[in-house]
């Protein structure tokens, strides 16, 4: 009996992360279609060009892949998905995403002593509270509402 | 006999006046103003002139919000188009529209601060806008405008900072072989600072209508020596 309730649990727990790891794998291509699908809205997202990724996220030798996507509608929307070639430098990367964050928080901020405007502070407050993590060799960065944010994450990770 | 030769000669006499009259009509008639054939792109100083400048709505491209960022996202910035009034992509409109002129204005909104230490930048990302329009419009002659000036009140923005851009545009502009217009030389006063009566806000950035007349003049000046159509 207890042999087989060791069995079921460990299968319960290894199910998951295959999951986890089938989800977070793929090319980033499919999966910024994946998110872009999970996340339901009627405007569309411009994948950024190389030279967008280069600036602000450098080409470290660690780093296989990078795809920005920038919302193309009204209302701020964006994500980046990385894929490292050695796990071991998630944290690294991490942390170049939240200072490119914080560079763009300080942006706003600055436009918005220009032009203070309620948009432009909704901006702000999205890049404030933008997630930004790691599922195996797979960083990303959300900057979306609460809820899209769920969406994304789950079809990035299957949890 | 006598009445015929009196109305031949009335009749000749009318001939000619009139002609004569028309071609002092043609000679008077005013060249058309170099400054209608232009669009203007731009941050909210370009926007403003919608308002402030005798130039007309349909001449002015310009954000929604009226900030334009010469950033890396620059050529994903979409503008309110004149013909649709729905925002679209510089490019985009540039294809569409297809400007005989287009004067750039670009800069003060977030270059000339946030790349005050890496101009290269600064070039780059406008090089970038510059391209996207050259290739989606190869027949619009594109023209490079200083940035303006400041007045002392401005916070954040020096008019060091702008002078130092202003002359990695003008070397940009140079290198491509594209009109660059130092407007903002008109602009100063004595001090340097943007000239009290050419400023409209408390801001020390945003233009009044003096300050748009200025450039305007300025503009038909040079495109008369340019010998821009």
């Amino acid at each position: 009996m207890k042999k087989w309730m060791i069995f079921w649990l460990s299968l319960a727990l290894l199910l998951p992360s295959c999951r986890r790891a089938e989800a977070a794998g793929g090319s980033l291509d499919i999966l910024v279609t994946r998110v872009q699908n999970a996340i339901s809205s009627e405007e569309d997202f411009v994948i950024a060009d190389a030279d967008f990724t280069v600036d602000h996220f450098g080409e470290p030798t660690f780093l296989q892949d990078a795809i920005v996507a920038l919302g193309n509608g009204k209302k701020t929307r964006e994500f980046g998905l990385f894929r490292l070639k050695d796990r071991t430098k998630a944290a690294e990367l991490k942390a170049s995403v939240r200072q490119y964050l914080k560079g763009e928080q300080e942006a706003l901020i600055s436009l918005s002593a220009l032009y203070p405007t309620e948009e432009l502070e909704a901006r702000l407050a999205l890049y404030q509270n933008a997630t930004v993590g790691s599922e195996g060799m797979l960083v990303y960065y959300f900057v979306l509402d609460k809820k899209e944010t769920k969406l994304a994450i789950e079809a990035l990770t299957g949890r | 006999m006598r009445y015929n030769r009196i109305f031949f000669i009335l009749l000749v006499f009318t001939l000619f006046f009139g002609s004569c009259q028309q071609t002092k009509a043609a000679q008077s008639e005013p060249p058309e103003d170099f400054i209608q054939k232009v669009t203007f792109l731009g941050d909210s100083i370009t926007a403003h002139m919608a308002a402030r400048a005798q130039v007309s709505a349909a001449q002015i491209w310009a954000t929604k919000e009226r900030y334009l960022n010469l950033d890396s996202r620059i050529t994903y910035a979409k503008i309110v188009a004149p013909d649709t009034g729905k925002e679209d992509l510089i490019a985009d409109v540039a294809a569409r529209l297809k400007p005989p002129y287009l004067i750039i204005t670009l800069g003060v909104d977030y270059g000339v601060y946030y790349y005050r230490n890496d101009l290269a930048l600064l070039v780059k990302y406008y090089e970038k806008l510059i391209d996207s329009i050259e290739s989606a419009s190869p027949q619009t002659k594109v023209i490079l405008q200083s940035i303006f000036p400041v007045t002392k009140d401005c916070k954040n923005i020096t008019n060091e900072m702008i002078d130092n851009a202003n002359a990695a545009i003008r070397e940009m502009a140079a290198r491509r072989a594209i009109p660059y217009l130092d407007t903002q030389s008109v602009l100063r006063d004595e001090d340097g600072f943007l000239r009290a009566a050419y400023c409209s806000d408390t801001d020390g950035i945003h233009l009044s209508a003096s300050g748009y007349e200025q450039i305007l003049s300025y503009i038909r000046a040079k495109a008369e020596t340019a010998g821009w159509a």
